[in-house]
């Protein structure tokens, strides 16, 4: 190889760039073991999981429920199930995860419109 | 390491190419778990202790890997190895939160926990990536060889063999397959598989070469020098990564084993390729 050796001798004084990037690594990996550890000390409630009627809207002759799944608890919640009754009728949908303090969208069928009158509940899931 | 703060454009401008670079190490290396299924679901389904241990236990393995490669040439010593460890975070951190919002991995209304954990968990991977970069994407210019590794000792080497271990069983642990191939196999196929991945382990050290071999030019001195230790801490290195994504909840002794086994597969390819990715 003819190219010349670039950077011979000592190692040279870091870049600003350098010292820019090592203290934002700094920051971020502080910031984000404070996320955590706080997490981790502080109290680890179950899962608990409401389900609420968001929307509805007519589509092919049937209805479609919006519901929001929200879990209130510090634990993830996995194959969690979701049950609405209106009438006599019974829809259910399966959520992989709804994620501590997160929040996740289904939606269900139904023949009528279900404003006011569907019961949502959330008969069960699975701790991961 | 001297200390400047005067403001020199060709330094600048040498150091933003080394810090593409390690951005393109990390997203090459990173791409694999940032487009894992399995790692989304681990950043919110694990423990925050757990997450906690990982990031902490990732500090002294990047600082080696800082001190043996590193990305930018004519980096060495302990400070620099100091600061490219903080500095390879951060392109892991900005790496995986790039690629994750760009591929709608994360959802509006998610709690920061859930964002954090799951940055947590490929940032150590993309940091492990961008320190990489500069041995693989620096073009094999001879004389700017990257890093200390010739310098290694015999821990050093071993250390090494950790890092290489840890970076390809990191890739395959998350997936549910480590498992269910445990389950599948009889303890006719563990012994096989352990054999198999002694021999090769062994065939990779002793055809890459380790400094200090001429010592050992018979295979069996470096069987028992550098190889057999060598998997020992390849099966150590998987228990851990299972422990750590929560494959060892709930599992008996000799189902642990078995995945340890499985794992510790590509973990034996990757401790006794380490020479050649460091």
């Amino acid at each position: 190889m003819a190219a010349a050796r670039k950077k011979p001798g000592p190692p040279p004084a870091p870049a600003l760039l350098e010292w820019a990037m090592g203290g934002l690594g700094a920051l971020i990996v502080l910031a984000v073991l404070a996320v955590v550890l706080v997490e981790a000390i502080g109290p680890r409630a179950p899962a608990a999981l409401e389900a609420r009627l968001q929307s509805a809207r007519p589509a092919a002759g049937r209805w479609l429920a919006e519901v929001e799944v929200a879990n209130t608890g510090d634990r993830t919640a996995a194959a969690v199930e979701i049950e609405g009754r209106l009438g006599s009728e019974t829809a259910t949908a399966t959520l992989d995860y709804v994620p501590a303090h997160g929040r996740e969208t289904v939606v269900l069928t139904f023949d009528a419109d279900p404003r006011g009158a569907v019961n949502l509940s959330v008969p069960g899931w699975s701790e991961p | 390491m001297i200390v400047s703060l005067a403001f020199d454009r060709a330094r600048e401008t040498a150091y933003a190419r080394d810090l593409a670079r390690a951005f393109g190490g990390a997203l090459l290396f990173g791409l694999p778990l940032l487009m894992t299924m399995e790692m989304w679901w681990l950043g919110f389904v694990l423990e925050p202790w757990r997450l906690a241990v990982f990031l902490l236990a990732a500090l002294p393995l990047l600082f080696g890997l800082a001190f043996y490669a590193g990305f930018s040439a004519s980096h060495r010593g302990i400070g620099h190895a100091l600061l490219d460890t903080l500095v390879a975070l951060a392109v892991g951190f900005l790496t995986a939160a790039a690629a994750l919002t760009l591929i709608g991995v994360f959802e509006p209304a998610a709690p920061p926990r859930q964002i954090t954990g799951q940055l947590l968990l490929q940032a150590v991977a993309g940091a492990m990536g961008a320190l990489l970069a500069g041995r693989q994407l620096s073009g094999g210019n001879g004389d700017e060889d990257v890093g200390d590794e010739d310098e290694a000792s015999y821990p050093g080497e071993l250390f090494l063999m950790v890092a290489g271990a840890l970076f390809l069983a990191l890739n395959m642990a998350p997936t549910e397959e480590m498992i269910l191939i445990a389950y599948r196999m009889s303890a006719g196929h563990v012994v096989a598989l352990m054999a198999v991945s002694l021999i090769l382990m062994h065939a990779l050290v002793y055809s890459v070469g380790f400094p200090g071999q001429e010592a050992h030019d018979r295979p069996l001195g470096a069987f028992a020098h550098y190889t057999l230790p060598g998997y020992a801490l390849v099966l150590l290195v998987s228990l851990y990564v299972l422990w750590v994504f929560g494959r060892t909840d709930g599992h008996g002794l000799a189902e642990t084993v078995d995945a340890m086994v499985v794992l510790g597969f590509p973990g034996a390819i990757g401790a006794a390729a380490a020479r050649l990715l460091v």
